[in-house]
C-alpha cells in the first residue's frame, strides 16, 4: 500500500471498518511512515472535533414529544372505534334496501351524486363570492367502515369516502373565514396550521382572528405554529388580553424561543399600552425560574430597560 | 418483560406494552432526528410520525430483523425525505444572527452529553461553523450514513440493512463522507 491509499484509509481504519487483510497493511505501513502515524493522529483529532457537536435532546423536548405522540395514538384510537350505530344503521339501511331492489347501476349511482350534491350545499351555507367545485367522479381516499355478511352468500361493504373539493373566496366571505379558522385550530397538520396563521395574521384587526391567534400561542403543540401566531399578534401586544396571554406564554411556553420572542411583544405592547407593574412582575418571576441562557439574558435586558430590580426581595 | 414478549404484546393491542416499547428507544430517536436535522420541529415531527407508523405496523413486524433495525430503517427513511426536501426547499437556518450574536437554536433545546468531552470548549466557533457547513454539504445518504457510524456508533453491516442496501454500498458512502470532512477540515487541525 503507498501513502496515499493509507491516508485515504484511514478513517475507516479508526472505525474499525477494514478487512482483516486491509487492516493488516495499514498497520504494517504505519509501522514504517512518520508522515501517515502524522495523518493519523490528525484524523483522531478531527473524529474528536466532530464528537464534540453531539446533541442530547433535552428532557423538555422528549416530553413534549411524549406527550404530543399520546395525544395523537389516543385520537387514531378513536378514529378508530365504530361511530354511534344509530346513523350507521341508517345509512347501511338504506343501502342495503338499494343494493337489494337490485336498482340499475347507473341509477344508484346518480342517487349517490345526488345526495353527495344536496349534502354539500347543506353543509355550507356559501355566499356567492365563494366558490365550491363539483365532487370529483372518484373517491380519493376510501376507509371500510364495516363488512358484514348478509346471509345469503354476500357482503355488505359500507365505506367512509374522502372527496376533495376546491373553495375559493375572498378573507371578507364568511365561509373561508371559518374554515381557515377551523383548519388553525384542528388540522392535525402543523404545516398547514401555519400556513393558515399566516394567511389570518393580516386580520389581525378582527376579533375572532385575535382569538384564534391567541388559542394557538396557548395550545398548539408546533413550536414553529405558536411562533407564526405571535408575529400575527404584534400589533395588539398591547391590548390587556394579548398581554395577559403573552405574560402566560412568558412562564408557560417549554420552547426557549417562543419565550424570548414573547418577552419581547410584552415590552412592546408596554409602550403602547401601559401595566409597567404587572410587566416587570411577569419577568421577575421568569427570572427566578428561566434555565435557559438566552431567554434569562433577554428578560434580563427587558428588565433593566424598566429600571426594575432582576428579582423580587 | 424482554423486548420479543412487550412485542408481542403490543401487537396484541397491549397499550401499556407499546407505551414501553416506546419509551426504550424514543431518546435515541430524537436524538438521531435532532443532530441529523439540526431542527427541533423536523427532529419533533420524524419522532411522531416514525412512531405513528410503528403504532400502525407493528401488526406486520414478524422479527425477520430486531426491533431496533425495523425501527431505524423507519427513522432513517423520514429523515432522508426531510434531507431530500431540503435541498428543494428554502429552509429556515438553525443559527439566528441576532443583536447579541448568533444564537443556534439547537443549544435552546440540547443538553450536553454528561459525558461529554470537555475538550469542546475548547473549539472554536469558526471550527463549529466549519463542521456544521461541511455536513449539510454531504448527500442526505453520507450524510445519514456518517451519522450512524460516528455519532450513532453502528457498524456498517447494520446500516446497510437500514438503508436497504449493502456493507459495500454503505462503506463507499462513508468514504465518501469521511474524505469531504477531511478536506474540508484539513486547515483546523
Amino acid at each position: 500500500m503507498n501513502c496515499q491509499s493509507v491516508k485515504e484509509s484511514l478513517p475507516l481504519f479508526l472505525y474499525g471498518e477494514l478487512t482483516f487483510d486491509e487492516e493488516d497493511k495499514v498497520e504494517d505501513h504505519l509501522s514504517g511512515c512518520v508522515s501517515c502515524r502524522e495523518e493519523l493522529d490528525a484524523v483522531r483529532e478531527m473524529n474528536a472535533a466532530l464528537s464534540s457537536r453531539v446533541t442530547e435532546p433535552s428532557t423538555v423536548l422528549l416530553r413534549n414529544c411524549r406527550e404530543s405522540l399520546w395525544e395523537r395514538l389516543d385520537q387514531e384510537r378513536n378514529a378508530s372505534k365504530p361511530v354511534a350505530v344509530s346513523a350507521w344503521t341508517k345509512v347501511r339501511d338504506t343501502m342495503s334496501a338499494v343494493w337489494n331492489w337490485h336498482v340499475p347501476r347507473p341509477v344508484g349511482a346518480l342517487a349517490l351524486l345526488l345526495i353527495g350534491f344536496v349534502g354539500a350545499r347543506l353543509t355550507f351555507d356559501v355566499a356567492p363570492a365563494a366558490k365550491i367545485a363539483a365532487p370529483q367522479a372518484d373517491p380519493i381516499a376510501s376507509r371500510v367502515r364495516y363488512v358484514e355478511p348478509d346471509g345469503a352468500g354476500r357482503v355488505q361493504i359500507v365505506l367512509d369516502e374522502t372527496r376533495q373539493r376546491v373553495v375559493s373566496g375572498k378573507l371578507d366571505d364568511a365561509p373561508i373565514r371559518q374554515m381557515l379558522l377551523a383548519a388553525a385550530r384542528d388540522s392535525q397538520d402543523p404545516g398547514l396550521r401555519g400556513e393558515t396563521l399566516g394567511i389570518l395574521n393580516g386580520r389581525s384587526q378582527e376579533s375572532e382572528v385575535r382569538e384564534a391567534l391567541m388559542y394557538a400561542m396557548q395550545h398548539d403543540s408546533n413550536a414553529g405554529v405558536r411562533l407564526k401566531a405571535l408575529a400575527g399578534l404584534k400589533a395588539f401586544a398591547h391590548e390587556p388580553e394579548v398581554q395577559k396571554t403573552l405574560a402566560q406564554t412568558v412562564l408557560a411556553d417549554l420552547n426557549p424561543g417562543v419565550r424570548a420572542e414573547a418577552i419581547d411583544l410584552l415590552t412592546q405592547g408596554l409602550t403602547k399600552g401601559g401595566g409597567q407593574q404587572q410587566l416587570v412582575s411577569v419577568l421577575q418571576q421568569l427570572m427566578h425560574k428561566e434555565s435557559n441562557g438566552y431567554v434569562r439574558m433577554r428578560c434580563q435586558r427587558a428588565l433593566e430597560e424598566l429600571n426594575a430590580t432582576l428579582e423580587t426581595y | 418483560m424482554d423486548e420479543s414478549s412487550l412485542i408481542r404484546a403490543a401487537q396484541a393491542g397491549d397499550q401499556a406494552a407499546f407505551e414501553q416499547l416506546v419509551r426504550s428507544y424514543d431518546q435515541s430517536v430524537l436524538r438521531l432526528a435532532m443532530n441529523l436535522l439540526r431542527s427541533p420541529d423536523d427532529a419533533q415531527d420524524v419522532y411522531q410520525e416514525a412512531f405513528l407508523r410503528v403504532y400502525k405496523n407493528l401488526h406486520s413486524f414478524r422479527f425477520d430483523c430486531s426491533f431496533h433495525t425495523w425501527l431505524y430503517r423507519i427513522v432513517t427513511n423520514l429523515c432522508l425525505d426531510h434531507l431530500r426536501k431540503r435541498k428543494v426547499r428554502r429552509e429556515e437556518p438553525t443559527v439566528l444572527t441576532t443583536a447579541e450574536g448568533p444564537l443556534d437554536r439547537m443549544d435552546s433545546v440540547a443538553e450536553e452529553r454528561a459525558d461529554g468531552n470537555p475538550q469542546r470548549h475548547l473549539f472554536s466557533g469558526e471550527l463549529k461553523t466549519r463542521i456544521r457547513e461541511t455536513l449539510a454539504e454531504l448527500t442526505p445518504r453520507e450524510r445519514m450514513v456518517f451519522e450512524l457510524r460516528h455519532y450513532q456508533g453502528l457498524r456498517l453491516r447494520a446500516i446497510g440493512e437500514m438503508l436497504g442496501t449493502t456493507e459495500e454500498a454503505a462503506k463507499n458512502c462513508l468514504f465518501r463522507a469521511t474524505q469531504k470532512m477531511r478536506a474540508a477540515l484539513g486547515d483546523f487541525l
